[in-house]
Formats: C-alpha cells, sequence, structure tokens
C-alpha cells in the first residue's frame, strides 16, 4: 500500500518534471536563435564534428540520451539554476553577432541590374593572360552559382556594404537571399 | 590559436614572408568546391601560397595545400584550384592590404601573425592591382633577437585509427 503510495507520487514528481525538461529545451532553442554563432565558429564546429570519430561520436550521443532522465530525476534542482540563470543572464549576454555588422541588408541594396549589364561591367583583363576572360574571371563559377540559384519572382541587385563588401544579391520580397561577392574589403 | 605559417610574397627578385591571406576571400566566393583540411595547429588554412608581385599586380604562382577527397588526404597544387592555369593566376579578387614582416623579432605572440618585427612593408592592393607601397619602422631589435619570421612550436593531426 506504502510502496504503490510513493510509486504514485514518485509518477506525479516526474510528469511536473516533464514541462521543466521541455521549458529547458525551449530556451535553450530561442538562446541559440536570439545569439546566433559567428559563421567562424560554426564553420569549426562543423569541421570538429566532421572530424569525431565513431567513439567519440557514440559516446557524445549517449550522454545527451542520459542527460534527459537525469534532469527528470533532480528537475526542482534543475528549475531553481533555470530561474537564477534567467534573473542574473544580464544584457551582456545579448550581444549581436558581430559578424552581422557585414551582411548585406536591404539599406545595402544599390540598383537592379540584369544579368548581361552585370557581365559587361565585370571584364577582368590581365596582361600577361593569367585570367580567364570570363565574367568574374576567376570568380566566374560563384557568380554562375548565383544565377542558377534563381528563384520566381527573385530580382538582381547590385550592392556595396561600406567598408566590406561588393557584389550582386537575389532579393525575393525585399529580403536578401542569396549573395555573391565579387570584392572584399 | 596558434602562431600560423606565413605565406610568401616574390617582390623585386626577394622572397618576402607574407603575414595576409590573399586566397582567403577567393575560396569564400568562388564556389570551389576544393576544401583545404589543416594538417597542424600552425596552418588552420590548410595551405601555404608563393604570391608575386610583377608590374604591380599580385599573382598567385604556387600552392601547396592538403585536400580529403573520398577520405583520402592528398595534396594539391595550384592546378587543382585553377585548373589551366599551372603558373599563375592573377589576384583579382583580392582587395586590402598586405602585411610583410621583416627584420629581428621585437615580441613574441604565439597566435594567428600577432608577432612584431623591426620592419612591415605594407602593400595596398585593389582588385588585384598594387597601389601603394610603405615600409614602417617599428623598432630595433634586442642583438640576440632571432632573425625574420619564427614559430614557437605546434601541434600536428594524426589520422584517427578509430573510424
Amino acid at each position: 500500500m506504502l510502496a504503490n503510495q510513493m510509486l504514485y507520487w514518485f509518477g506525479i514528481y516526474l510528469a511536473i518534471g516533464l514541462p521543466v525538461l521541455v521549458l529547458l529545451r525551449l530556451l535553450g532553442a530561442i538562446r541559440t536563435k536570439l545569439q546566433p554563432a559567428g559563421e567562424m565558429y560554426r564553420a569549426i564546429m562543423a569541421d570538429l564534428r566532421s572530424k569525431e570519430s565513431r567513439r567519440v561520436r557514440w559516446t557524445r550521443f549517449a550522454k545527451e540520451v542520459l542527460m534527459y532522465p537525469l534532469i527528470l530525476l533532480i528537475w526542482p534542482v534543475v528549475l531553481v539554476i533555470l530561474i537564477l540563470d534567467i534573473c542574473f543572464w544580464s544584457k551582456d549576454h545579448w550581444k549581436p553577432d558581430p559578424e552581422a555588422a557585414f551582411n548585406c541588408r536591404r539599406q545595402h541594396l544599390v540598383r537592379v541590374v540584369a544579368p548581361e549589364a552585370a557581365e559587361a561591367e565585370a571584364k577582368v583583363v590581365d596582361p600577361l593572360g593569367r585570367a580567364p576572360d570570363l565574367p568574374f574571371s576567376h570568380l566566374n563559377a560563384g557568380w554562375h552559382a548565383l544565377l542558377a540559384d534563381r528563384q520566381i519572382g527573385d530580382s538582381l541587385w547590385y550592392f556595396e556594404v561600406p567598408g566590406a563588401k561588393r557584389g550582386y544579391a537575389l532579393v525575393q520580397s525585399s529580403k536578401v537571399r542569396k549573395e555573391f561577392v565579387f570584392e572584399w574589403d | 590559436m596558434t602562431a600560423q605559417f606565413s605565406e610568401h610574397l616574390i617582390y623585386q627578385g626577394k622572397e618576402l614572408t607574407l603575414c595576409s591571406q590573399p586566397l582567403g576571400p577567393f575560396l569564400q566566393f568562388s564556389a570551389s568546391t576544393l576544401k583545404f583540411e589543416a594538417t597542424c595547429t600552425a596552418l588552420w588554412r590548410g595551405y601555404v601560397g608563393t604570391w608575386a608581385i610583377e608590374n604591380d599586380r599580385l599573382y598567385l604562382v604556387k600552392l601547396s595545400g592538403n585536400v580529403v577527397t573520398d577520405g583520402q588526404e592528398q595534396e594539391v597544387n595550384l592546378e587543382a584550384l585553377f585548373p589551366g592555369y599551372p603558373d599563375g593566376v592573377f589576384a583579382h579578387w583580392f582587395t586590402g592590404e598586405l602585411r610583410c614582416p621583416s627584420g629581428a623579432l621585437l615580441n613574441y605572440v604565439h597566435g594567428g601573425y600577432e608577432s612584431t618585427y623591426e620592419m612591415d612593408t605594407f602593400f595596398r592592393v585593389q582588385r588585384g592591382v598594387v597601389l601603394e607601397e610603405r615600409t614602417v619602422v617599428n623598432d630595433q631589435a634586442k642583438p640576440d633577437a632571432p632573425q625574420d619570421y619564427t614559430l614557437a612550436g605546434m601541434t600536428t593531426f594524426g589520422k584517427s585509427q578509430e573510424d
């Protein structure tokens, strides 16, 4: 009887812990979204993960799987840590991504151009013949990758991010969808 | 980051140490499928390029890099990145400043290209064309200071045996 009652209350305890677990996941996702990692950080992490051995991958996966039952068992402690973390998480932590300063935004769009006009302005001449006679020369593949990605409703814009870069962008509904950079300061 | 191996710049018949990476923008914007792999902590970019300034233009004349194709590591040269241009390519994609330190070491920093030397020669480049050259004398080094570009140490990567 007592064992049954204890089991019942333990079940209630775990059931209350479930929303804490969901809250924890949500908070993590929100933080990742609001404070995106820089491009370099993402590239390094992707590179490191691609080099992980099978054992390291399995260990990481096992740790993640084991973590959830553990959180469920000690959810009151996790909840206190969570509340303290939210309360004392100062505004300093909400730093904007420094790489965002180099992103092409709406205000950097200069003019709409036709691909042919862009190509006509992109001649590169080298007296030693060490540059192919193609639009954007050695960067021609990047230009074609941009054109190949055009979708219905896209417009092609020339853009300049002052002190950072110049190039062409595919714009859909006033949003920059894809860029091709031919000059980086 | 560990102090990095430099690039090389041939200018007026001399080979200078180049502490800039003009190939970086090309690799980022050219849609090249070649992905260089680091072989040690002193070469995170995975390649070393030799550049030349000829007739006020910047050329990449030699490249030695490490890539992984189908799980196999292999060394590649300029031809792999620029097929049909084994002798050099015009670096029209590069706009910025090149820094070539020279002389004896003033202050060693074990990170990136942060160490300082007696002199720095800067080249201002726009779309591959050299617009300006200037030399800055930083200081005079101690008599026993090491000459030329120096790296204190690195860790080389071994291939994992577990996969």
